[in-house]
């Protein structure tokens, strides 16, 4: 830099000497006269270190946010300021900007070296609490954790913010102080604050209005070009000169580069818009546009990426991997979310009886330990001459409407796990295994339809030895678990079914109880719980029941079969966690009909729903791959009953035009429920309604009040602070000249004071000396001889060396306080 | 609207493009706050500018009210901003000049102007050559902060201040005959206004000169009057100086005419000057030092040329052959 600047100065003085023979005159210097404040370095720097402060805290602060992550504010505020002032100043002279980023980056190394646990866990408790609600927005089927060796995350997130906002404070140093370019800043800092938006998370405005200040700052700025850091003095120059040397007419510019004042006026302006804008749009802002089921070119393409990095991290660009949806076969826990490809598993033809969801089991899990529902040791391995495990054909367990109308149905697995067989409740016998023309396995069963009721009686209830056989078996709980059930059946109030139903003999008694518990503990899970295909993964080491319980609190499928399961066993009632497909009757609809007699698949006795066709032919997906609980009723049997909260997610969208992408601005959507209660079937047709927008202030207004009020609030005490802080700080001038007994600056000080009264009152532009100021008032006001002393000696108190009295002065300011009695009074 | 805006006005629109598709493709409520803000941010950069603008008060002056060459000059230019908005992008374009020279420097000075501030910036000249420096401030335009739109101001500032020519030592000899203290020589005259003839010899005056006390008459004077001489007075006789301003050795011929006009008022000697300008002529009267300096002023203000012979006969006719003339060109004085 001294080098260059060296060639430059000559080359400067070169083309002043030629001007100067040419045209007889030439430019020696230009500068600027006035406010020391605009032009000093210390003053620019600190205004360019507020900015940078904005957009780092703005940024890491949004980001973080936005996940609901915990920091401590205040320290990280203050040492992100503190850094950002630091690195603001690396531009104030050449020494500085040596030693500073020398400075800097033994800070950096030192922070790693002494705090690199910290960093590294707040980092990872970042990233992993991204990966799982990216996880859970896109349904993914699993999630990659990290552990966090330090696991106070309001520590370590802290400690990682002011690590990151202090590597980012350098690079908004260079865009800022350097170039104060917009473009630059916007790219460093807007994709950090998007990691959050693009899924719908929204960080606290505060964040936002500290970014939007800064981006407006910036632009305003360096358009103006009068941001740089002024000169040192006698060395370089204020005002940055461009000779056109190229053009016939040789134009020379001079462009001030520096003006502290504006930039902070340009901040200030910036910072009450976008209070004021934020607040009136943050009804749009805040508005749910689902943009999670938008479907187009640009967002898939972008979907499948962020997906596909989310899951699999920078390899998956390389090396995608698609994960299936199906049975887990009762291996629970280590999945983060079910991402079905909604490929066929099952084709199944059958005529339905009724308007019921129909269930096809496969994997019965008896025993949990260890995130596990196994298989029971009891059912035997064997296989019967078909080919099929015993345990699975014709329900050997019971089938209490043997003897009743029975139905035909086809199964052909396509693509489901062939270890199983699919049967329908309550299947009476099946064929061997087929292979069909495509050669997937097809097996015909006879079933008698199972619909669900209120209550459950058969001629063919079960034997005593069973039943001895299922209480034995179907009531184990862990014991890391009891604590666990006993809180939940305590908070979902179904401990009080415990002790009735350990002394209650009667079968319909219990089975009253039974089912007025099972529907108790599926309304808890309804009103304390929600379905979600991407719950995210059980941290390791932890129980999945547990975790589900007591603090995820949301799942599918799996977690409330398995859950509910375990919850009944511990208050008596013998359950069973299934695995298997459920066709719902919207698959039913949609499926392919088959034309024909529509007694060919079902047989007498029963009662088709549709009465002119012979059956439907349904693909079941494995989006339909489903876990639902059974419950043993004495004197019946084993029923399947569905604690499966309805999915929340499928909202219908009607008008979502680029239009009513602003309507939250005064507009909230309608939104009404619609519900149907089907005891055991969870596929309750419940969902959320669009109606259209419906106009309401609450969106923007109820952001307004309390910013509002924070905002007039530091108005009128900046306000006040400006009107009288002058006044105060000039009092405590007076009395220190006083109590040093130098009257005469006193008595300056006072002077100015009584001078800005009377400018203000008269509007006048320029100061008057006390003369003038006589000459002034004996025009308007007062002319007595008091008055006139009283001028005298203030000029001689402001330009003389002589020091004054105190009773000149005790009289002048009584005579100054006269005056301004009477300036108060003249209108 | 300049070719600045159009630049910008273009880079906004590809801002506000991107965020509209970004807002229709991703459905971001975010995206869909920034094409809001930028469809308001211009409404109101221009609107606050286009109102506060009238109140900007640009003025510019000299700081000395004349110079001598090689000195410096000094101007301030203010710009007043009375208003609570800070205006940072205010374009003064000038043209800087010495009259005599046909070369201007245009030159554009970019400054802000914050609220509430009289912002002054202050120019340094270094002069060599003598002549009427000027500057004039054609031109003041302010951009509203986004750059979208430039407002022009009323602004048209015209600056002279006078270069004199350095004072220079120079002994002129420049009278055209030598001045004899003699007594016996009657036609000798000391000064070029007056004819060598004595007309009579009378009584001293209060006022009269020394030099013409006629002292061999006086002795002899029986009554010991003071006696005096009194030359003829050709009233029609007068000296007048005749400067050629030609664009070689512009700066000397300057100098010499400033110097030779202090001399002559040293020596106090009135006389005339005659100027050219194009075809016609200005005659000036030269009694004391303020008329020097006028003088020398509207020269500085005649164009720089040879004067015609259109103009030289009428000179001719005009001023006849009772006059003194003296041609002042480069470092000569010539009389002719």
């Amino acid at each position: 830099m001294i080098i260059t600047d060296y060639f430059k100065n000559k080359k400067e003085k070169k083309i002043f000497e030629a001007e100067l023979k040419t045209n007889g005159f030439a430019l020696e210097s230009i500068d600027y006269s006035g406010s020391a404040l605009m032009g000093s370095r210390l003053f620019l720097c600190l205004i360019r270190g507020i900015l940078i402060f904005f957009a780092c805290f703005g940024t890491v602060g949004a980001a973080v946010s936005s996940f609901g992550l915990r920091y401590n504010v205040p320290f990280v505020a203050i040492s992100i300021l503190l850094i950002s002032m630091f690195v603001a100043f690396i531009y104030y002279n050449s020494i500085t900007f040596y030693l500073g980023y020398i400075l800097f980056f033994i800070g950096f190394a030192a922070t790693i070296a002494l705090k690199y646990w910290y960093v590294n866990s707040g980092f990872q408790a970042f990233v992993n609490t991204l990966n799982q609600e990216y996880s859970l927005y896109f349904y993914l089927n699993s999630a990659r954790e990290a552990s966090e060796a330090i696991t106070d995350r309001y520590t370590t997130v802290s400690v990682a913010m002011i690590f990151v906002a202090a590597f980012l404070s350098l690079l908004l140093n260079i865009t800022i102080s350097g170039y104060m370019n917009l473009v630059e800043t916007f790219i460093l800092t807007f994709p950090i604050v998007q990691i959050g938006l693009y899924i719908e998370r929204r960080p606290s405005l505060i964040y936002i209005i500290m970014l939007l200040s800064v981006y407006i700052s910036v632009a305003v700025l360096g358009r103006s070009g009068h941001y740089m850091t002024p000169a040192i003095t006698g060395k370089k120059k204020n005002f940055r000169t461009f000779r056109s040397e190229k053009k016939k007419t040789k134009i020379h510019t001079h462009s001030y580069i520096s003006d502290g004042l504006g930039m902070i006026t340009t901040g200030a302006w910036s910072i009450v818009f976008c209070i004021v804008f934020i607040m009136l749009t943050s009804g749009i802002f805040y508005s749910n546009t689902d943009a999670r089921h938008e479907s187009n070119l640009l967002k898939n393409t972008t979907d499948e990426y962020i997906k596909a990095f989310v899951e699999n991290g920078i390899y998956s660009f390389f090396d995608r991997y698609q994960s299936k949806g199906g049975l887990s076969q009762g291996q629970l826990g280590g999945v983060s979310s079910v991402r079905p490809d909604y490929t066929t598993d099952l084709i199944v033809t059958y005529n339905p009886a009724n308007t019921d969801s129909l269930y096809l089991r496969a994997y019965i899990g008896t025993t949990y330990d260890n995130n596990v529902f196994s298989t029971s040791p009891y059912q035997l391995y064997d296989y019967n001459s078909a080919g099929i495990r015993s345990d699975m054909y014709s329900f050997p367990d019971h089938n209490p409407l043997l003897g009743g109308p029975a139905g035909k149905m086809n199964i052909v697995n396509v693509d489901a796990d062939a270890t199983y067989d699919y049967m329908p409740y309550y299947t009476e016998s099946a064929s061997a295994r087929n292979l069909n023309e495509d050669g997937k396995p097809v097996i015909d069963v006879l079933y008698e339809p199972f619909e669900f009721s209120d209550t459950y009686t058969t001629d063919n209830p079960p034997s005593e030895d069973y039943r001895l056989f299922v209480y034995s078996t179907y009531l184990d709980i862990p014991p890391y678990l009891e604590e666990t059930m006993k809180a939940i059946t305590d908070e979902a109030g179904i401990d009080k079914y415990m002790s009735v139903i350990h002394v209650e003999t009667d079968p319909e008694k219990r089975q009253a109880y039974f089912l007025e518990a099972a529907a108790d503990l599926r309304r808890y899970f309804y009103e304390n719980f929600s379905y979600t295909m991407a719950p995210g993964v059980t941290p390791y080491r932890q129980d999945f029941i547990t975790y589900f319980l007591n603090e995820q609190r949301r799942g599918y499928c799996a977690h409330f079969a398995a859950s509910s399961a375990l919850i009944l066993r511990s208050i008596g009632v013998p359950t069973r966690y299934v695995e298997g497909y459920m066709i719902t009757f919207t698959n039913v609809i949609e499926s392919e009909a088959i034309p024909g007699d529509t007694t060919d698949l079902l047989g007498d006795g029963l009662t088709p729903v549709f009465d002119n066709i012979q059956g439907v032919k349904v693909e079941v997906t494995d989006g339909s791959a489903h876990a639902w609980t059974e419950i043993y009723l004495d004197g019946y049997g084993w029923i399947p009953f569905d604690f499966t909260p309805p999915s929340s997610d499928n909202v219908i969208l009607t008008d979502y035009s680029f239009g009513s992408l602003f309507a939250g601005l005064f507009m909230t959507r309608d939104d009404t429920q619609q519900s149907d209660d089907v005891p055991g079937d969870t596929n309750a047709n419940t969902r959320p309604v669009f109606n259209g927008f419906k106009f309401s202030i609450n969106g923007s207004f109820g952001f307004i009040l309390l910013p509002l009020i924070f905002v007039l609030a530091g108005t009128a005490v900046l306000l006040v602070v400006h009107t009288y802080f002058p006044v105060i700080l000039s009092s405590i001038k007076i009395s220190a000249a006083v109590k040093k007994c130098d009257y005469n600056n006193a008595l300056n000080i006072r002077y100015i004071l009584f001078q800005k009264k009377v400018m203000k009152h008269y509007k006048l532009s320029t100061p008057l000396t006390p003369i003038e100021m006589y000459e002034f008032l004996k025009e308007r006001l007062v002319s007595d001889n008091d008055t006139l002393n009283t001028m005298r000696i203030c000029g001689q108190a402001i330009f003389s060396p002589q020091q004054i009295s105190k009773d000149d002065y005790d009289i002048c300011i009584k005579t100054i306080k006269q005056i301004e009695k009477k300036i108060g009074s003249d209108k | 609207m300049q070719r600045d805006n159009i630049r910008y006005i273009v880079t906004y629109t590809i801002f506000i493009i991107l965020f509209v598709l970004g807002a229709v493709f991703y459905k971001q409520p975010f995206f869909s706050v920034l094409v809001l803000l930028l469809f308001v941010l211009p409404i109101i950069s221009i609107y606050i500018t286009s109102r506060l603008k009238d109140k900007l008060i640009i003025s510019a002056e000299f700081v000395q009210h004349s110079i001598v060459a090689g000195n410096k000059a000094e101007m301030t230019v203010s710009v007043d901003n009375p208003a609570l908005f800070s205006f940072l992008n205010i374009n003064l374009d000038y043209k800087a000049g010495i009259l005599f020279y046909p070369n201007d420097i245009i030159g554009r000075l970019s400054l802000s102007a914050p609220l509430k501030r009289k912002n002054r910036v202050c120019f340094t000249y270094s002069t060599l050559y003598p002549g009427m420096f000027e500057i004039f401030i054609y031109n003041a335009t302010v951009t509203d902060p986004l750059h979208l739109h430039t407002f022009m101001l009323n602004c048209d500032i015209t600056l002279h201040l006078p270069v004199y020519p350095e004072k220079t030592d120079d002994e002129y000899p420049l009278y055209p005959e030598a001045f004899s203290d003699s007594e016996d020589d009657e036609n000798v005259s000391l000064s070029l206004t007056k004819s060598m003839d004595i007309k009579e010899i009378r009584d001293y005056r209060p006022g009269d000169k020394l030099k013409d006390i006629h002292w061999k008459a006086t002795a002899r004077d029986i009554n010991d009057t003071l006696l005096v001489k009194e030359y003829e007075n050709s009233a029609n006789r007068v000296i007048v100086l005749l400067p050629e301003f030609s664009q070689t050795g512009l700066n000397e011929t300057v100098r010499t005419f400033y110097s030779y006009m202090n001399y002559l008022v040293d020596k106090n000697e009135i006389y005339k000057v005659v100027l050219f300008n194009g075809d016609a002529f200005d005659e000036y009267s030269v009694k004391e030092k303020d008329d020097v300096d006028n003088v020398l002023i509207q020269s500085y203000y005649m164009p720089v040329h040879v004067p015609p012979e259109t103009a030289l006969l009428a000179f001719k006719h005009y001023y006849g052959e009772d006059n003194e003339v003296i041609w002042i060109t480069r470092n000569s004085v010539i009389r002719k």
